[in-house]
């Protein structure tokens, strides 16, 4: 009985922990970000941001809140079958919400893009193409703008206006010259919030996967519940990585592989290869690949885990 | 160091000795192609500490994290434990050994990283030069040109003191000119001894005294018809005082006649054209601030007293002059003096007039005052690879003036800029003026933007105005209000300040604004310098008590897969500590520009403080079950 009422209690800590502190996080992040006139309107530029953070995080919360309150099960070696299938209900209803308020993610994410980046007034800031400086009004259209570009026999020059396109996140110079990358721009603010090339392909593979996650989340009451279930059945089945060796670090480093894997098989769907391979699947069933596959994976790993020795017998040989 | 603490240090001290191993190996096998010999081990001590900066904190984690969850044997533990259940009353050693590796760290990497990191650059930068300069000196000794060959030789053996190449060819070079010195600054004595011998002392002594014992020599050499040293001691005496003599003017007047009236009364044609050349150079431009065509006529002035005329002979002149000043450079560079043109003595052999030799050094210190040779710049810019640069030079009500480089490249005393550019924009964001260089000179507190070349004094690079006014005198100078210091670090800082070390980011913090730059970029950097004092205590806690939490209980013997994953999980911890920082970089920089420097470090100060606590009450509920 008191395992029935304290998994469920971490599990919940744990997901609202991790929920609380991604979407503070990015809240803030976000709001410096922002130009000056929209910190201005701060109570519904925060609100707006609020529900960006909460939907970005409510996936990843949810894999990392099962993943600790798993291991912790798992961490003695003396883990009750009622604690996992317990965990397992709960993690799929927590994941049929976060499916449910999928939708919501790409409507708000559309509002957040919009929204306007700093652009420094008088403020040197150089690209590998070129030094350049904003004199007059940082908003959307600058004032003039002074440019030297790297190139050899460049000189200064004064463009009388440019527009600043934060969804290109280029700086458009009119007159025919070519735009102004402000990615990887140095001493501005922006780049403040760009991560090293290092993380660039992590995140960006995280990213696109719980875009292609999104994407892959069915229009319908049923294809969204065969979804959450399909998830909820292979994290469960994750119990194979959970517990697959004595030593529970090593568990946590395999986990978390396989938690990697849930992210990008929806990234794998969407690429060209993937719908190529998947294009003779009728349109009405498409909904229903992922929730499939989720499933295929989630009966191997079980299969693995009847086969895997009971925890009881970790002790055996063990030096007690 | 007993029980629980050595079990706990030796992996950590064992991941970090397979860390550095791992890293030697690969600098020694995959390292930096272009580094000298010589140079070969500073650079990788350099660069395997670098490495080893850079990977610190994840080699830490990874150390207490297998230490404490794998690699401690049960049943020795339990012995070592002995009955004790509380793990934190076992761990008080480690706990201070921890705050030890942080304080450690955090001195490192703010005192040591950034230097380290700078000399490793250097050696590679000099390996480079060292190698270009022995290249250039086997060119031209295949050309016979040996004395020219011997300076790049002698420039090669400055940047790399045993370069075994360069000493080889400085041996043969010597055999070839007929010296049989064969020591590293053997030349350079030889000549410096010559110079020694070719002055009287007492005139050398006296010459540098005070005004009396000028206007004295000047009197003597007047007396002996020796009317250019009269002039030469004239001038010095001038120098000296601010008074007008009359004696003196007296004397002056009485010079120049003496000497208008030589070029008219000479013997014979090349007689009166020497005197009438001298009379040029010395008389009518050298006294009237015109050194550039003052320099010009000297060198055809020892041109024809060596009988000889035209540009080839100009050209051999300007050369051996060349090469007289390189040494004079290289031999004041080995005493630690700044170059200083007044002091070049320049040897009989193979100058053969002695006013061309005594006005030189002369003329060459006025010429340097308002133009240089860019001879330097156009070597270094070929050899070193400066980095561009671009600054708010002056802004007063509103109007601001723009500095920009292609380069900056750092002479042995001097900064020369490549290409500067200099715009003035007005209130309205008009361009006020705007000029341009092929080089500039930094000298002292301003930038000289007029250049001309050793063997072409006649091809003079002026300031070109592309735009609007700018007065004639004050056209090819530039009062510069940022320091060569400050212009180098934002050249060094174009791609960011990751690379610079606290002090160096501490000198910055307060120019950066003046410079056109936002201070929040370094703030960030030197922000989380300062929090890992905080940072690196409360993960490594973490860690020591994440490791216990997660040991093996019932491992004996790690088999393959944990052996497998015994090598995953540092890769797993190094992205962990990346995305950690960047998160971290991230709520830094965010709370800076809400909140200010200050304000931030003390909220940082305390977020840190209790994550720091937060991560000490997680280690104290750590229990031995």
């Amino acid at each position: 009985m008191k395992d029935m009422v304290w998994v469920p209690i971490k599990y919940v800590i744990l997901l609202l922990l991790f929920l609380a502190m991604g979407t503070m996080t990015q809240v803030v992040i976000d709001f410096s970000r922002l130009s000056s006139t929209l910190q201005q309107d701060w109570a519904s530029t925060v609100s707006l941001l609020t529900v960006n953070g909460f939907f970005v995080w409510i996936v990843p919360a949810v894999l990392l809140a099962w993943l600790f309150t798993s291991l912790g099960i798992f961490r003695k070696g003396k883990a009750k079958r009622t604690r996992m299938i317990f965990l397992t209900l709960l993690v799929s209803g927590t994941m049929f919400s976060a499916v449910f308020f999928m939708p919501q993610l790409d409507r708000v994410r559309t509002h957040v893009s919009e929204l306007d980046f700093q652009v420094p007034d008088g403020v040197i800031l150089s690209s590998p193409d070129a030094y350049f400086v904003f004199h007059g009004n940082p908003g959307e259209k600058s004032g003039s703008v002074l440019l030297h570009r790297n190139e050899p026999d460049a000189r200064f020059r004064l463009v009388a206006e440019a527009v600043k396109n934060n969804q290109s996140g280029k700086l458009e110079l009119g007159t025919g010259e070519p735009a102004l990358a402000m990615d990887g721009v140095i001493g501005g603010r922006r780049a403040l919030f760009e991560n090293d090339g290092f993380l660039e392909p992590v995140f960006a593979a995280l990213m696109d996967g719980l875009v292609a996650f999104q994407k892959g989340r069915p229009g319908d009451l049923f294809p969204a519940v065969a979804l959450a279930s399909a998830t909820g059945l292979l994290l469960a089945s994750f119990w194979l990585f959970v517990r697959l060796t004595k030593w529970p670090l090593a568990n946590l480093v395999l986990s978390l592989g396989a938690l990697a894997g849930i992210l990008l098989l929806p990234t794998l769907l969407v690429s060209p290869l993937g719908r190529e391979l998947l294009a003779f699947i009728p349109a009405v069933w498409k909904a229903f690949i992922l929730p499939g596959i989720y499933l295929l994976v989630s009966i191997l790993c079980f299969g693995g885990c009847l086969l895997q020795p009971s925890t009881k017998d970790w002790q055996t040989g063990a030096d007690e | 160091m007993k029980g629980v603490t050595r079990k706990i240090l030796l992996p950590l001290v064992a991941a970090h000795a397979v860390a550095i191993l791992l890293l030697l190996l690969y600098n020694i096998i995959a390292g930096d192609k272009a580094i000298l010999a010589e140079f070969a081990w500073s650079w990788i001590f350099q660069a395997v500490l670098v490495s080893w900066m850079d990977f610190f904190i994840p080699i830490t984690i990874t150390g207490f994290l297998l230490g404490l969850s794998v690699f401690i044997n049960n049943a020795e533990l339990r012995s070592l434990l002995k009955g004790e259940r509380s793990f934190v009353r076992i761990t008080g050693k480690t706990v201070v050994l921890v705050l030890l590796i942080s304080v450690m760290f955090v001195i490192l990497n703010a005192f040591v990283y950034g230097s380290a990191r700078q000399q490793r650059d250097t050696l590679h930068d000099r390996s480079v030069r060292a190698h270009a300069f022995l290249l250039e000196a086997q060119d031209l000794a295949k050309r016979g040109l040996f004395s020219e060959s011997a300076v790049s030789v002698r420039k090669a053996l400055l940047l790399a003191p045993n370069y075994l190449a360069a000493a080889e060819m400085q041996v043969r070079l010597s055999e070839k000119s007929g010296e049989s010195s064969s020591g590293g600054h053997a030349e350079s004595k030889h000549i410096g001894k010559e110079n020694e011998d070719s002055m009287d002392p007492k005139e050398r002594i006296r010459s540098s005294l005070i005004y009396e014992d000028n206007l004295k020599l000047a009197r003597e050499y007047f007396e002996r018809s020796d009317y250019y040293s009269a002039l030469y001691f004239i001038r010095k005496a001038e120098g000296l005082t601010e008074r007008v003599d009359d004696a003196l003017v007296d004397l002056r007047t009485e010079v120049e006649m003496q000497i208008r009236k030589k070029g008219v009364s000479a013997k014979d044609h090349a007689a009166k054209k020497l005197s009438e050349t001298k009379q040029k150079a010395v008389v009518d431009y050298l006294q009237n601030g015109r050194p550039i065509e003052a320099y010009h006529e000297l060198i055809r002035v020892e041109a024809l007293a060596r009988g000889e005329e035209g540009a080839e002979a100009e050209h051999a002149i300007v050369e051996e002059l060349t090469a007289a000043i390189d040494s004079l450079i290289i031999n004041q560079a080995d005493v630690g003096k700044e170059y200083d043109p007044r002091e070049l003595v320049l040897p009989g052999r193979p100058f053969v007039d002695p006013d061309f030799c005594r006005w030189m050094p002369e003329v060459l210190a006025q010429l340097e005052r308002t133009t240089f040779f860019r001879e330097e710049a156009e070597t270094l810019r070929a050899e070193a690879s400066g980095s561009g640069v671009m600054f708010v030079n002056r802004e007063e009500d509103g109007i601001r003036e723009y500095l920009y480089a292609a380069a900056v490249l750092e002479g042995r005393f001097n900064q020369y800029l490549v290409a500067p550019e200099i715009i003035v924009v007005g209130k309205a964001g008009k361009v006020v003026s705007h000029r341009v260089s092929a080089y500039g000179k930094i000298v002292g507190s301003n930038l000289m933007l007029k250049s001309i070349g050793r063997l072409e004094p006649e091809r003079i690079e002026e300031v070109r105005v592309l735009e609007g006014e700018v007065p004639q005198d004050t056209r090819n100078v530039v009062r510069l209000h940022q320091s060569p210091e400050v212009i180098r670090s934002l050249s060094l800082s174009r791609f960011g300040y990751q690379d610079m070390s606290v002090p160096e980011l501490f000198s910055l913090i307060s120019v950066v604004p003046s410079a056109g730059y936002d201070v929040v970029p370094l703030q960030t950097v030197l922000l989380g310098y300062l929090l890992q004092v905080l940072s690196l205590p409360s993960l490594c806690f973490f860690a020591i008590a994440w490791g216990w939490a997660n040991r093996s209980r019932y491992l004996t013997w790690p088999v393959l897969l944990t052996g497998l994953m015994v090598v995953a999980l540092p890769v797993l911890v190094f992205i962990l500590m990346k995305l950690y920082q960047y998160i971290g970089n991230c709520l830094n920089a965010s709370i800076l520009m809400m909140g200010g420097f200050e304000n931030s470090l003390v909220v940082l100060v305390v977020i840190q403080t209790v994550q720091l606590v937060a991560s000490l009450v997680y280690l104290a509920g750590q229990t031995t079950d």
